[in-house]
């Protein structure tokens, strides 16, 4: 008797403090800072990455992104894919609901994807899905995709939003990216243009509720207003901050900061269609100049890390210790011997200054051109920073003007997203081939890895082609893998960084709230 | 007075047209193109084509200007960036940038024309000298870097205020605190070159002839500066006020980047780096026809001011 | 005699740093910078060696009684006097900074690229790649005056040749020209120096374009006002009776008459210049790294303001006493040259 009371007793405190420990959970009002200004919030749309980060709060996918960026069931249970990679069919959960109450069916996925597919409705998206042929619904809780041929990363298109058709069909496209509805664990309450955006938690998600109730996201583009916000407790958390403020939270136990290897890759390309960086012998001699092993760590901090392949490190291709080991290192007798024998040659002209053209919005680009213009100086060769507007340096980019450049790319986890658009021949589908790189071979191995679904065979062949870039002809010299950082007042909970994609506020691993 | 109006209402047009066609202009010569910007770097040139196309952007130079000059005035000008009317996106932001030039107006008026008065009485005394020092500081600090000490001094070191963004609008009381900082950091160059024009028209009224009558009539001081000298000081102020108010609706843009404020003239930066060109387009003349009807009102309180100035 | 003890003592400073650098290190003609600062110390020594040996040179300054006056005027304030000394200190760093500077201000030591307080090595602290701060604020003075000089001789030949035609011609060609710098004057400034930034692109002689063409609105009202009232002058009159020729008059009679309020007018706007590029900076769109420029190492100081605050203060300080001195010594300048007690 005595014992079950006893026992009676522990269950109800058990109970409590369960209980206890939920409501604790929940949070009132959490504030977010993001660094730049959200446009335009319809899924389709939204290859702004400030509007893709929000928009993946108000939007959920077929599949998620689980731990390390694998793909998870999302709205979609399970699903097939037939031998040939041709076919795939996802089974819906019943009772998905969007925000306005309505059931979520395969008519609305497919409305979705068709409606990005359609080539009026110029969807940045829509290069990832182009090999879909047809999309059939089977019924209201089933849908097949079909292919025109293989196409490996195929599976992370399913990540995009589904929006709920009736609604999209009603209101229209500009009104769906104001209003948005979707199924995703926020919903929108409040838009303030400009200056904050006010979500709160969708009761009816599928899956989990979030603990935070009222989710603020302001927009701060100044980096240094950001560092001060979280200072004066405004936000309690920030995800724009710059090294020299990032310093200043590291050591400080009123805030925890947080990083997880970054999607990212900042590199230096070169133009193969201009002089001298034409040259193989010029490229090894500028990299060769230029300390890099030390610009790097000291110019990017916690905020990245010396890269070696062009491939994030949560990227599968794992060739980073080859790469490391044959990358061209600091060498400036080596290098300034080489200007002297290339301006003897007359490759490199008289009054010939070296331009390297960089993006004024990326701070820590500027400062690694700054000191790689110093080193190159130094090493006799004449060079200028050329910090411009992106637009400006983009546009001139893509009618190759620019003979030296940084830049910085993030794409989804799949290698043929970076790497087939970096190297594949101009004229055959190279989208980013701002260095005009074209080789036979390599266009080979890019197009055959991504007809082919083993991991192992494309792992091979994207190692060929990282070697042969890389490696032999030293078309781009990766410098650092952006790191995530997220700096956030210390109650925060469960706030991990992971896809650069999202704002991980609810995952399938975590659902965050302030103690 | 209503004809002068009316004239000077007039007046809009060939502005709107002579800004609208430099506007125009240079952003002919500025390279980029909206698409591009929009679908960033993981865009295939085919979309960026589809998306040029679907805009009109390539159409040629004065199909496109006119095309604009009229959706800008039936209100039909759509942002590429935004997806959405220009005029929408404009409202929003336009009683934002109102909000903050009208604060620091006031604030610059209640601190810069006592101190310009003072001064100016008390010539040489040390509240002139180091009044009139001060302010000539205040016109030699770049206005960003003003912004980021007073976040660091009135919301990190003394936490008494919002550092950043907008709060509501001006009567609400979280809408007034956030206000606050930005009016002041703003208002520094306002208060600064007003107080000097204050002290030197001051100085220049009282040595005319009629006060030194006055004066020697025995009409009390007090009555003498209040009376006559400052209100015939009031025209060069005024004017002065006038052209700083102008100055910042359009030169808030550093102010409004460092407060985070969804202003005008950040939006206008936004649009011109997006090339987003109906933006650009609308969100720069609009801060153009502030500036023509602010001038405008500067004259009508002239006629006030001083009833012997008439406009026929 | 005190005075000639101190012009001594300057003299020899002058002499040593010229000693050190010319001889015991080579710099004298092998760059374009030592050349201007070989050139501008030999200036110096010269002018030192004048006034210690022939005082009378300057008196028949001191004679002419216009001048004189304007001296008595200037001299009433502290303003003026501190402003030109600050000013005469500052065009001495910018043009002797290869010779006076410490370090390099660009030179990077790859193994030590880390930010430093101030101490007796590096006056003002080294930035966030170890280069030297003093160094860097010293050669920084070279591209505020050069751009700011240079924005304004823009800004006033466009201003006041514009306003010279508006208020000369009068009439329809008045309206016409003055309505279309009222247009021009109604787009906001740094929008427009944005704009034209981007069409050109960055670098120094864009941006002094960009910062010379807008706000032409200040000197061509100020030309015009003035050819108003002098064209109503009897000898203007006269002149043109005689059959002067429009250029002559506009050459011979007006632009020496509106001369000194158009040195008033430009001093300020130096100060104004150099802000607008420190402004400009602010927006990325400065002068480019790693050439030292304060408004570029302000904004880069920001960063650090918590950490190493003296990356921001003293560039910071350096824009404010320089434009601070261009507005003292353009209020004294315009006690000293008021038209009105000259006339």
């Amino acid at each position: 008797m005595k014992n079950k009371f006893l026992v009676l007793l522990m269950v109800v405190l058990f109970m409590v403090s369960v209980f206890s420990a939920v409501q604790a959970q929940e949070t009132e009002r959490f504030v977010m800072g993001i660094e730049d200004e959200v446009s335009n919030l319809d899924p389709g749309e939204t290859t702004i990455s400030v509007n893709e980060r929000v928009a993946s709060l108000l939007f959920d996918g077929l599949v998620e992104y689980g731990e390390a960026n694998k793909i998870v069931p999302g709205i979609a249970e399970d699903w097939t894919i037939s031998e040939d990679g041709l076919e795939y069919t996802f089974n819906l959960r019943e009772g998905v609901m969007f925000h306005n109450g309505q059931e979520l069916t395969a008519e609305d996925v497919e409305y979705s994807y068709q409606r990005i597919l359609n080539p009026d409705y110029g969807s940045g998206l829509r290069a990832k899905i182009e090999s879909v042929e047809s999309i059939e619904v089977l019924d209201d809780y089933t849908i097949k995709f079909t292919l025109s041929e293989p196409y490996a990363p195929f599976i992370l298109a399913m990540t995009f939003g589904i929006v709920p058709k009736d609604y999209a069909e009603e209101v229209g496209d500009e009104e769906l990216g104001r209003s948005p509805i979707g199924a995703g664990p926020f919903k929108m309450e409040e838009w303030d243009a400009g200056n904050q955006i006010v979500l709160s938690a969708f009761e009816d998600h599928w899956n989990k509720v979030p603990n935070i109730k009222e989710l603020v996201i302001r927009s701060i583009p100044e980096s240094a207003t950001q560092a001060m916000e979280l200072r004066s407790g405004g936000i309690d958390f920030g995800v724009n901050l710059d090294v020299g403020q990032l310093e200043s939270f590291t050591d400080n136990p009123d805030y925890q900061v947080k990083s997880a290897a970054g999607a990212g890759i900042n590199f230096l390309g070169f133009n193969f269609e201009m002089e001298p960086t034409h040259e193989r012998k010029f490229r090894e001699a500028v990299i060769q100049a230029v300390p890099f092993d030390q610009i790097i760590p000291q110019v990017f901090g916690i905020l990245g890390e010396r890269a070696y392949s062009m491939l994030p490190p949560t990227l599968w291709p794992e060739e980073r210790e080859f790469l490391k080991e044959n990358a061209v290192g600091f060498d400036p007798e080596a290098a300034a011997q080489k200007f002297e024998e290339l301006k003897a040659d007359g490759v490199i002209a008289e009054d010939y200054v070296a331009q390297v053209y960089v993006s004024n919005s990326r701070p820590n680009q500027v400062k690694t051109a700054e000191a790689m213009v110093t080193a190159l100086n130094q090493a006799g060769l004449d060079a200028e920073v050329q910090a411009m507007e992106f637009g400006t340096m983009w546009d001139m980019l893509g009618r190759g003007e620019i003979g030296m450049f940084f830049l910085r790319f993030v794409s989804d986890p799949d290698p043929d997203y970076w790497l087939y658009r970096f190297f594949k021949s101009p004229e055959e589908g190279g989208a980013l081939n701002r260095a005009f790189y074209s080789d036979e071979e390599v266009d080979q191995w890019l197009e055959e890895a991504r007809a082919i679904s083993d991991q192992a065979e494309r792992e091979e062949l994207y190692n060929k082609v990282l070697r042969k870039v890389l490696v032999e002809d030293l078309v781009f010299h990766p410098l650092a893998h952006s790191t995530q950082i997220y700096v956030m007042q210390d109650n925060v909970r469960e706030l991990e960084p992971g896809n650069s994609l999202l704002i991980p506020l609810v995952t399938p691993t975590s659902n965050v709230y302030k103690e | 007075m209503f004809a002068y109006i009316i004239k000077r209402l007039l007046w809009l047009i060939p502005v709107v047209i002579g800004v609208s066609l430099i506007l125009f202009g240079i952003m002919q010569l500025v390279p980029g193109n909206p698409a591009a910007m929009m679908l960033g770097t993981n865009a295939t040139p085919a979309a960026v084509e589809a998306l040029n196309e679907k805009f009109g952007f390539n159409e040629p130079f004065h199909v496109r200007y006119f095309l604009m000059l009229r959706n800008f005035l039936t209100g039909e000008l759509d942002s590429i960036y935004y997806g959405d009317e220009v005029i929408n996106i404009i409202s929003r932001r336009l009683t934002a940038t109102i909000e903050l030039g009208l604060l620091s107006m006031i604030i610059a008026v209640l601190v810069a024309i006592p101190t310009g008065v003072i001064a100016a009485v008390k010539k040489n005394s040390l509240f002139d000298l180091v009044s009139m020092f001060i302010a000539t500081i205040g016109i030699s600090v770049p206005a960003f870097f003003t912004g980021i000490i007073f976040i660091y001094i009135f919301s990190v070191y003394l936490p008494f205020l919002p550092s950043s963004g907008y709060g509501g609008r001006i009567w609400t009381l979280s809408g007034l605190r956030h206000l606050i900082l930005p009016a002041f950091a703003l208002s520094t160059v306002m208060i600064a070159s007003t107080s000097r024009i204050t002290r030197s028209s001051m100085l220049d009224i009282m040595k005319e002839d009629y006060l030194v009558t006055a004066r020697s009539k025995g009409v009390a001081e007090k009555i003498i500066i209040l009376k006559h000298a400052f209100r015939n000081a009031l025209i060069p102020i005024i004017t002065n006020i006038g052209n700083q108010l102008a100055m910042m609706f359009g030169g808030a843009i550093l102010i409004e980047s460092v407060f985070a404020w969804p202003g005008v003239g950040r939006l206008a930066v936004s649009a011109v780096e997006a090339r987003d060109q109906p933006l650009v387009f609308g969100s720069i003349l609009i801060l153009s026809i502030l500036f023509v009807l602010v001038n405008l009102l500067v004259d009508i309180i002239y006629v006030f001011i001083n009833p012997q100035i008439s406009y026929k | 005699m005190k005075k000639k003890i101190i012009l001594f003592i300057l003299l020899l400073i002058q002499i040593y740093i010229s000693y050190q650098n010319w001889i015991i290190e080579g710099k004298i003609w092998s760059k374009l910078e030592y050349k201007f600062a070989t050139v501008f110390s030999v200036f110096i020594i010269i002018l030192l060696l004048l006034l210690l040996l022939k005082k009378s040179f300057f008196l028949k300054f001191k004679e002419n009684a216009l001048y004189a006056k304007m001296f008595k005027e200037f001299n009433k304030g502290y303003g003026g006097k501190i402003a030109v000394i600050i000013l005469a200190l500052i065009f001495y760093s910018a043009f002797m900074a290869p010779f006076i500077a410490p370090y390099s201000p660009t030179e990077i030591d790859y193994s030590n690229m880390t930010y430093s307080a101030p101490s007796l090595e590096h006056w003002f602290g080294t930035d966030d790649f170890g280069r030297d701060m003093f160094s860097r604020v010293l050669y920084g003075a070279r591209i505020a005056l050069g751009v700011g000089f240079a924005a304004v001789l823009v800004n006033a030949s466009l201003g006041v040749s514009l306003g010279l035609l508006a208020g000369y011609y009068g009439g329809k060609a008045d309206m016409v020209i003055m309505r279309l710098i009222e247009i021009w004057n109604s787009i906001p400034f740094i929008l427009l120096a944005l704009a034209i930034i981007s069409a050109l692109g960055t670098g120094i002689f864009n941006i002094i374009i960009a910062v010379g063409i807008t706000g032409l609105i200040n000197f061509s009202r100020l030309t015009r006002s003035i050819v108003l009232q002098i064209k109503e002058k009897e000898y203007v009159s006269a002149a043109k009776a005689l059959g002067a020729s429009d250029l002559r008059i506009l050459y011979n009679h007006i632009l020496p008459n509106s001369i000194s309020s158009l040195i008033v007018l430009a001093t300020l706007r130096i100060g104004i210049s150099i802000l607008v590029v420190a402004g400009l900076s602010f927006l990325g769109l400065g002068i480019q790294p790693p050439t030292a420029a304060w408004g570029t190492m302000l904004n880069r100081g920001q960063e650090y303001l918590i950490q190493a605050p003296w990356m921001s203060i003293f560039p910071g300080l350096a824009i404010i006493i320089t434009v601070l001195s261009f507005n003292l010594l353009g209020d004294a300048l315009r006690d000293a040259l008021d038209p009105r007690q000259l006339d």
